[in-house]
Order: C-alpha cells, then sequence, then structure tokens
C-alpha cells in the first residue's frame, strides 16, 4: 500500500468574490512508497503548501482524491498516522518545550502519563533536552524548527510531512535536520518534504517530484531525475610550461587559476584525459573529477527558468 | 472530552502566564475602588450605590475582558499558525473550539472570583462605616446571599458574551468580532425594553387616534411595521441580558427568587450552548 496515493488534485481559489479564481494546483497525481524519503521541490507559489494543507486536513481540494494509507485525507484516522511541521513553526509561546510536547501527545491520545516520558525523550532525539523548561518565546528559530520536528513525531506516526525543514536554518541547523529525517527514515517512517533546499533534496532523498505553477512537470528517483551522463570534466593542474599550458586552454572550455595552479574543465573524455596523462608525466596532476548535473540544474532545466530569468524575476521583486 | 480538557487547560495556561490578563485586572480594580468611592460621595444610601455600583463595574469589565479577549480567540490562533499544529492532529474542529470556550471562560472565572473577594471586602467596609451600622450589627445591613448570587450570574452572563464572540470570531476578523458582540452585548441589555416598548406602541398610537379622532398616520404605520419585526429579532435572536442582572433587586429589592436564578443559569447555558453550535458549524467549514 502507498503512504500517500494522490489522484488529480485540484485546488482553486478565489481571493475575493469579485476576483476570478486561480488554480493552486491542477490535477495533480502521485504515489509515495512506505518507507521511502519523497522530496517535492518547486518554487515559491507552485502549490507545495497547498498540496500539503490539502494531505494534513487543513485545506480541502476543488477535485480529486487524495489517500493516506488508505484512508481519505482529513479523517481522523489519517492525522492518527500522520505527523505534520508546517513552514516557520509557531507554538504556544509562555509553554516550555515539555509542557507543549506533552500537550501534543495528549491531543494524540497518548496516555497523560506517557506524555512527560515521551516529550524527554524526543527533546533528546532533537537535541534540545537542555532547553526542556525553557519557554518557547525565548527559543531561537533553529530550536523552533527541531521542536517542530519532535511535535510532528510525537505520536509515532508512519507518515512524517515537513513543509520546509530546512528553510532559514545555518548549516548546522540544516545538517541536524538531515540526520534526523534519515534517522527517522531508518526507524521504518515514511518521510514527505517540501524545500527549497535543492542540495539537502539530492543528498536525502529517494525520489523526488517537481511541481511548477501547480502543475506536476516530474517525478522519480534522483537518477532518474538528474541527467547520469558526464556533461563535463575537471582537470587540476600545476608546474607546466607555458606553452602547455596555452595547449591545454586552447582544448578547454574554461579554466580558472589561483596559487595552487590551473583548473581545466573540458567537454570531452579525450582531451581531458590527455590533459591528466600530461600532468602525471609532469608530476603536476592535482585534481581529476567529473561533473554531472546537479538537481538545481535539473529544476532550471525543467522548469524553464534561466538564470537570467531568474535574475530579471528577483529585480522585478525589488522594483 | 480528554482533548477538549487538554485544550482549555493550555488555553488556561497561556493566559494566566500573559502579562496583558493582569493589566487588565489591575485597571478593573481600579475601577472598582473608583466605583466604591463614587458611592462614599453620593448623597443617596451610600451602602446601596456601593452594592449596585461594584456589580455594574464588575459586569461591566468582566464583559470587556470577554469581547476583547474572546473576538481574538479562534484568529489569534490562526494568525499565529498555532492552529497548524493543532488540527492536523486527530483533533474534531469542535473539539478545539469547545476546549478554547472553557479555557477562557475558566479564565475569565478566576478573574471574575478574584473581583468579586475584592467587591465584597469593600461592600464589607462600606457596611462597617454605614451609619445604620450603630443600631444594627454591619454583617446584617447587606444580603451577602443575594450580593454572591448576583456576581455569580456575571460568570453565566460571560458565558454568552464569550460565546457570542466566538462565533462572530469565526466569521470576521477580531476588530470587526469585537464591534459585532459589544453591540450585541449593549443590545442584549435593553432587547426586553425594546421589545416591551413596542408591544405597547400599536395599541398607544390608536388610543392616541381614538382620542383625537384621527387616522393612524402613514409614519406610525410605517414606524410600527418596519421596527416591530425588527424588535422581534433583536429579542428573539440576540440575548436577554437582563435575566443575569440582580444588581438593582440586591440593594433595592424585591428579594431575587431562586427560581429567578436557575432560569438565569438555565437561559445562560442553553444560549451559550446554541451558538457555540452555529459556530462549530461554521468553523468547520473554515480551511487554512
Amino acid at each position: 500500500m502507498s503512504a500517500i496515493s494522490i489522484r488529480g488534485l485540484t485546488h482553486a481559489y478565489q481571493k475575493h468574490f469579485w476576483q476570478k479564481r486561480r488554480k493552486a494546483l491542477s490535477n495533480l497525481s502521485l504515489e509515495v512508497a512506505e518507507g521511502e524519503v519523497f522530496g517535492f521541490l518547486g518554487a515559491n507559489g507552485a502549490g507545495k503548501t497547498t498540496t500539503i494543507k490539502i494531505l494534513v486536513g487543513l485545506q480541502s481540494q476543488t477535485a480529486g482524491e487524495a489517500d493516506i494509507f488508505g484512508n481519505p485525507v482529513g479523517s481522523l484516522e489519517c492525522r492518527r498516522r500522520t505527523g505534520f511541521m508546517p513552514e516557520n513553526p509557531y507554538f504556544y509561546e509562555y509553554l516550555t518545550a515539555a509542557e507543549s510536547l506533552a500537550f501534543y501527545g495528549a491531543l494524540c491520545d497518548l496516555p497523560v502519563k506517557d506524555c512527560a516520558e515521551q516529550a524527554d525523550k524526543l527533546l533528546e532525539f532533537v537535541g534540545l533536552a537542555d532547553a526542556k523548561d525553557m519557554r518557547l518565546k525565548e527559543f531561537s528559530k533553529g530550536m523552533r524548527q527541531r521542536l517542530g520536528i519532535a511535535q510532528a513525531i510525537v505520536h509515532r506516526p508512519k507518515l512524517i510531512i515537513l513543509d520546509e525543514p530546512m528553510s532559514g536554518l545555518d548549516p548546522v541547523g540544516r545538517r541536524q535536520v538531515r540526520e534526523a529525517i534519515l534517522n527517522l527514515r531508518s526507524q521504518g517512517a515514511t518521510i514527505f518534504f517540501s524545500s527549497h533546499i535543492l542540495s539537502d533534496v539530492e543528498m536525502i532523498c529517494d525520489r523526488a517530484a517537481l511541481l511548477d505553477r501547480g502543475e506536476l512537470l516530474s517525478v522519480g528517483g534522483m537518477d532518474e531525475l538528474l541527467d547520469a551522463r558526464e556533461r563535463e570534466f575537471e582537470v587540476g593542474v600545476s608546474g607546466l610550461t607555458a606553452g602547455e599550458m596555452a595547449k591545454l586552454s586552447e582544448k578547454a572550455a574554461r579554466s580558472v587559476s589561483d596559487e595552487r595552479g590551473t583548473l581545466f574543465v573540458f567537454k570531452e573524455r579525450g582531451d581531458a584525459d590527455a590533459a591528466a596523462k600530461l600532468a602525471v608525466e609532469r608530476d603536476g596532476l592535482v585534481s581529476f573529477g567529473r561533473i554531472r548535473e546537479s538537481l538545481e540544474d535539473y529544476f532550471m532545466r525543467t522548469t524553464g527558468r534561466s538564470r537570467s530569468e531568474t535574475e530579471q524575476a528577483h529585480a522585478d521583486i525589488r522594483q | 472530552m480528554g482533548k477538549v480538557f487538554q485544550i482549555a487547560k493550555n488555553t488556561f495556561r497561556e493566559a494566566v502566564r500573559d502579562r496583558i490578563l493582569y493589566v487588565v485586572a489591575f485597571f478593573a480594580l481600579m475601577m472598582l475602588i473608583g466605583s466604591v468611592a463614587f458611592g462614599w460621595i453620593s448623597i443617596v444610601d451610600q451602602l446601596q450605590v456601593v452594592q449596585d455600583m461594584s456589580l455594574a463595574v464588575l459586569s461591566f469589565f468582566c464583559a470587556l475582558m470577554a469581547v476583547f479577549i474572546g473576538a481574538g480567540l479562534v484568529h489569534k490562533e490562526i494568525e499565529k499558525r498555532t492552529i497548524y499544529t493543532i488540527l492536523s492532529k486527530p483533533v474534531q474542529r469542535w473539539q478545539f473550539l469547545l476546549g478554547k470556550y472553557l479555557g477562557l471562560m475558566a479564565v475569565l472565572g478566576l478573574a471574575l472570583l478574584g473581583m468579586l473577594a475584592a467587591a465584597l471586602l469593600f461592600v464589607a467596609y462600606a457596611a462597617g462605616n454605614s451609619p445604620d451600622a450603630v443600631e444594627k450589627p454591619w454583617t446584617s445591613l447587606v444580603h451577602w446571599d443575594w450580593y454572591i448570587a448576583a456576581g455569580t450570574l456575571i460568570f453565566f452572563e460571560l458565558l454568552v458574551v464569550v460565546a457570542l464572540a466566538t462565533l462572530f470570531g469565526s466569521l470576521a476578523n477580531p476588530t470587526l468580532s469585537a464591534i459585532f458582540t459589544f453591540t450585541a452585548y449593549l443590545i442584549g441589555q435593553v432587547s426586553s425594553t425594546i421589545q416591551f416598548m413596542f408591544t405597547k406602541f400599536q395599541p398607544m398610537s390608536e388610543s392616541v387616534a381614538n382620542i383625537t379622532g384621527e387616522e393612524l398616520t402613514d409614519f406610525v404605520s410605517r414606524t410600527y411595521f418596519i421596527f416591530r419585526p425588527l424588535s422581534i429579532f433583536l429579542f428573539y435572536v440576540l440575548p436577554d441580558l437582563r435575566h443575569f442582572q440582580l444588581r438593582n433587586q440586591v440593594a433595592l429589592g424585591p428579594p431575587p427568587t431562586v427560581e429567578q436564578f436557575l432560569l438565569a443559569v438555565a437561559y445562560g447555558i442553553c444560549y451559550s450552548a446554541a451558538v457555540l453550535a452555529v459556530a462549530t458549524l461554521i468553523f468547520g467549514r473554515k480551511r487554512f
């Protein structure tokens, strides 16, 4: 059985009755298998949060169906099996971390005596054991994010839905969240999360889906999505003569130099091999590597956005 | 009911740790002292004025707290997005709404209890300093049971006001919701008077017409036919808050009866339950 099954999900909304209805989501169909880490990608306004809100029962669809472990979304049974962390989670500021988790535990039908114990365990799990008695208004963004994960898993759900769990975190915080996600997967949970941070998705997801303007552009494993072919080859050299360097430069697509040497990027494998061979003979090979398509390249390629287009969009926003 | 209790407990805990509640309670206490001072400088029976004024201040201030906190009760959760983490758990919408309502009622009940205790001290002080205290023991100058009953009915009035604030809060933003609730509160204070006025309006107009031998003017007929249904609507839809007002009887008599007290309690519970049921229907359809 799929953890999440979405069939033809559509959501249209109207801010005011005199305005036209706009589609936030259009005929989305998707399956997420049990036990996988699934990344849900898309730019702002792509429909990621709308999909997530429908899955957790905060929003309703205009058309289509969605099930979680065979239960229609929004049902109590569905919410019993799902843990959810919203984007930038907010909590009751005057409660302590332990009180907050005990409260969420009680809402999930955990026996009262187990709530405090479970709260302690979870605070340990997300690295907030020292902040147990601290009021949440004193929490930093990273701490709130980690508490957000803790409240999502307080009832040991089989499916965990995280909306932008890495948003606004520093590299240490992102690493902690990544580790928490992988930990949860190793315990058998299915994780469905949306993110803007493509490198994180690339690192931890088994599969991902790309959404743009409410429509699903592609879905698949990382290897299926990314062009598996090596696109370019890079060779780092040092100690070559000026003539040899000039010869390599002729064949290279581009190069960059610093005090440690020069890095040549070749389009053809044969040129890269020849450069590497020459550098080995002169005892000057610093590095040799293949460049594959990154998720960011894929994102730009699939959504049809070029760097200049993105920069133009940013300039428009600034104006 | 476990989840309702948890949400109520959480609402109560949040509110008692929020400094704003103490600021409002302090302000109410100052007004209470002011009202008692007003009683002391009045030329009529000072003890009666102190009793009447202190209950009026209690009722008004608690209603004010109920309007302003109640109007933002649900909206604050939506605005701060704390509702996302609650409604994504296996919690029904009605459990959330009822929990928030009961939590706020517990807070207001506690605030009312504190203020009622302070008011009783002021009344006791006024009774002790009353000229009549020379002839009779000061404790016999006040009907303490009536006074406490009147104070208790303020709680049941608050049940109704908070239910209305919750209903309007599910429909509109906190400012509009506070305006609607406060308007309903003010109309509720006089709705039975308006209703009474219009029941007498037609016969009075007819009597005047008979005496003077004139036809009823168009204006009178029109006014009657427009405002009579309106008065009926206001009377039957908006709460009749006069049920909860015993303060005049406490100060001047006639003594309130047990039936009158129980009727007010039953009215408060039934009316607020009906309003909450409508609020739940509306809130259940809300999307976030």
